[in-house]
């Protein structure tokens, strides 16, 4: 908005909460992309520092929360504003727990022995790219407050729901002919599961944008069952 | 989402994408719609100020048993637009509105409606406590003695009832017969609202009412309003905007003498339909 | 070079420092005038004074019985006459007056009122009454000082209800009561200490007054109540006796000055009690 508060601390604090989110974001965007890189090269090697820095993502959460209690303690937003503030606190939280899937699915991966066959590692990394794709542009639109991108969201996340469906009964097929890919398959089973699942967090994001846009309730446009 | 069955069932996996990641399976549809009841409508109001139009074009229905709270910033028109309501303007002579305030459908403007009748239907409450140069008693008694004649008991009874439902009663039951004006300044107020209700209107009207009070007296004040919306139409005027949020059901912003955007408080306060609105409620305005 | 504050403090001393000499010229003078009408006056005190009228010219003893109780006959016609005009026009500006021309022209007239010498007043009434009637009376010094009280009255009257809370007129108005209620109810209530005030601070300047008394009630050697017929009063008393050659009765002016000055103070300070009364409870 361009017409600044009569009261500049709220601008500020505002302005303040936005970049904490932003940078929030992109450190969680970074971990995927860390993430699918290993996947991508087998780079065991590089798991245990993508685990290991999901703390920095859960501290990220704890000061957006932090800001957000203060803020609506001392400031009172209303309107847009309080949306603004609302939303944050709930970007936040997809954010942290898109983190939290990236740490489980670096843990994962670290313990498959061995090379993944290239066509399996391919699958995981299309899920993998389209759910950051997903993430990346959900969180440029809230960053921008535009209400515009939430159905191609939508799209986005239909398409990787059936691609991981696809994925996942030919996985199963495989365990039931190949005992052997038991162990591994409940485990890529866990790992593509974890991406689905930040692919819908990412979704969420969009809509909150939608929401300080719109002021129209996330929940109340889901589609689906 | 794909449907469960659509998977083949892997024990111990949950094979869906979880419904729980999506915040609120079901759509949280909005509340229905309220029963709106109009006790007051406006209709094309104008007022003026000798040459100056104070009020343009309002149009607008207050809902019966709900708090409607006017904001704006100074200026705006909303003390005004409240003080049609009860013709209270009629008082000053350059004074003057144009146009329909009806009150269940009387035009309460219309030179021929009996403004006494409509001052007994239609109480007000004042920014500064104004209570009368006379007992606590006497303060309550004076509006009832205007149009009733009640015996001594049915007196005392209708004073208690009327200073218990201001939460005034047990503050003052031991000193009926001291100075209204020997409270602290909330008492005041609530003496005022009591005085207000004794009469038995059917709407009230606060025109900032808690400007001038501190914030528990302002509080209590507030949680009268709360109480009181069972039994009357209020209308409030207020500078103070989370008091509206607070205490209101419907919310109605007036800037520059114009009605710019009138819905439930709930609206107002989250998601106003017009910029004006939104900039007044988030603190934008020069 | 000076400065600034040093400058401003000394403006500061020097004005307080005039100030401060002015106030004691004028405390000055008000306890040397009363010094002397003390000293004079308590050396003529007499209970005879209270019980006797005024002796003849040459005749010895004391007494201002008559004058006494003519001052105080005087005093309630003015009263009679003064309030209940003086309230009804002061309210009429105040609360139906308001700002219109007409009030504005009350206003205006009644300030020429207030200042308009004494003698006037006294001259107008001996051509109004005194003329008419063909002789001096009880009556007309009555409706003469009635005439010096009511712009006081009117005066006070207006201000101190208009300085009665708009929004509590509008609160009595609010409810459904009439104006004449408002009015009876509740604005001369909360401005009566005022009001009264006003009627005091009235009765104080006129019960002083010689000049329109001298056209009118005149005076009278003896003890009359007799309200058509000219009756005795205090300032012409002192006026007439302290200009006499008789020692008794110069000894009794000084008395009749002294007991008038205490009645004015008293009442003085009875206003200023009033006053100070509403003003801790408002």
């Amino acid at each position: 908005m361009s017409t600044p508060h009569t009261l500049s601390a709220l601008d500020r604090e505002l302005g303040e909460l936005a970049a904490a989110v932003a940078a929030m974001g992109g450190l969680v965007v970074d971990q995927l992309g860390r993430l699918l890189d290993a996947l991508n090269h087998g780079d065991a090697a590089a798991l245990a520092p993508i685990a290991a820095r999901d703390a920095e993502v859960d501290a990220s959460q704890a000061g957006i929360e932090e800001r957000v209690v203060s803020l609506l303690a001392r400031l009172q937003p209303m309107a847009r504003d309080l949306r603004t503030v609302l939303a944050s606190q709930l970007v936040a939280l997809e954010l942290e727990r898109s983190g939290d899937h990236v740490k489980r699915i670096a843990k994962e991966l670290g313990r498959i022995p061995g090379e993944l066959p290239t066509e399996v590692r391919g699958r995981l990394s299309w899920i993998g790219n389209q759910a950051r794709g997903i993430l990346q542009r959900a969180l440029d639109a809230y960053a921008r407050a535009d209400a515009s991108q939430a159905p191609q969201a939508w799209a986005d996340d239909a398409e990787l729901d059936r691609f991981y469906k696809e994925f996942l009964s030919d996985l199963l097929a495989r365990m039931r002919g190949e005992t052997s890919w038991v162990d591994n398959g409940v485990r890529l089973i866990s790992i593509a599961k974890s991406l689905e699942r930040i692919a819908d967090h990412a979704t969420n994001v969009a809509e909150e944008a939608r929401f300080v846009a719109s002021g129209e309730l996330a929940a109340a446009h889901r589609s689906g069952p | 989402m794909m449907p469960a069955d659509a998977m083949p069932p892997v024990p111990g996996v949950a094979t869906t994408a979880d419904s729980s990641t999506k915040r609120g399976g079901a759509a949280i549809a909005a509340d229905p719609p309220e029963p709106f009841v109009a006790k007051i409508a406006v209709r094309n109001l104008n007022f003026y100020y000798g040459k100056t139009r104070a009020l343009k074009d309002i149009s607008l229905e207050v809902p019966e048993r709900r708090v409607t709270a006017f904001i704006g910033p100074s200026g705006c028109g909303k003390s005004t637009l409240l003080r049609t309501f009860n013709r209270m303007f009629e008082l000053y002579h350059d004074q003057r509105a144009e146009g329909e305030v009806l009150l269940d459908g009387e035009n309460i403007l219309h030179s021929k409606t009996n403004v006494a009748r409509i001052r007994s239907k239609i109480g007000m409450v004042f920014q500064k406590p104004t209570p009368f140069p006379m007992t606590i008693y006497d303060n309550i008694a004076f509006g009832i003695r205007l149009y009733e004649r009640l015996s001594r008991g049915e007196l005392d009874a209708r004073v208690e009832g009327c200073l218990r439902q201001a939460a005034l009663w047990d503050e003052v039951k031991d000193k009926l017969s001291a100075l209204g004006t020997s409270l602290s300044g909330g008492q005041q107020q609530r003496l005022c609202i009591a005085r207000t209700i004794a009469v038995r209107p059917e709407v009230l009207l606060l025109d900032e009412p808690c400007s001038a009070l501190d914030p528990i007296s302002t509080a209590k004040i507030e949680e009268l309003i709360y109480q009181l919306k069972s039994e009357y139409t209020v209308v409030i005027v207020t500078h103070n905007m989370q008091q509206a949020a607070r205490a209101s059901d419907y919310t109605a912003f007036m800037y520059l003498g114009e009605l710019v955007e009138f819905d439930q408080t709930r609206k107002i306060f989250t998601a106003p339909r017009e910029s004006r609105t939104e900039d007044y409620i988030t603190g934008r305005f020069g | 070079m000076i400065s600034l504050y040093a400058r401003r403090r000394a403006v500061n001393v020097l004005a307080s420092s005039l100030m401060f000499l002015a106030t004691a010229i004028g405390l000055f003078f008000l306890a040397w005038i009363l010094w002397t009408t003390l000293r004079l006056g308590i050396h003529a005190m007499h209970w005879d004074l209270f019980v006797k009228d005024t002796p003849a010219p040459g005749a010895d003893g004391y007494g201002l019985r008559n004058a006494f109780v003519g001052s105080l006959i005087l005093m309630v016609i003015a009263l009679v006459i003064g309030v209940p005009v003086g309230l009804m026009a002061g309210t009429w500006l105040a609360e139906y007056g308001g700002r219109s021309r007409s009030a504005a022209l009350v206003r205006f007239v009644n300030d020429i009122m207030l200042s308009a010498p004494s003698i006037e007043i006294g001259l107008f009434t001996y051509a109004i009454l005194v003329a008419p009637m063909g002789h001096f009376s009880a009556l007309s010094g009555g409706v003469a000082l009635a005439i010096l009280m009511i712009p006081i009255i009117v005066r006070t009257t207006d201000e101190m209800l208009r300085l009665v809370a708009g929004e509590m007129r509008e609160a009595a108005i609010a409810l459904g009561a009439p104006m004449w209620q408002v009015v009876t109810r509740i604005t001369w209530k909360a401005a009566r200490a005022g009001i009264l005030t006003g009627i005091l601070i009235a009765l104080a300047r006129i019960s002083g007054e010689t000049a329109p008394l001298l056209f009118t009630a005149l005076n009278n050697q003896f003890y009359s109540t007799d309200l058509k017929h000219p009756i005795a009063n205090l300032p012409v008393v002192i006026f007439q006796f302290a200009m006499s050659p008789y020692d008794n009765w110069q000894q009794m002016a000084w008395a009749a000055a002294f007991i008038a000055i205490t009645f004015i103070l008293v009442l003085n300070v009875c206003s200023r009690l009033l006053l100070k009364g509403t003003v801790k409870r408002s």
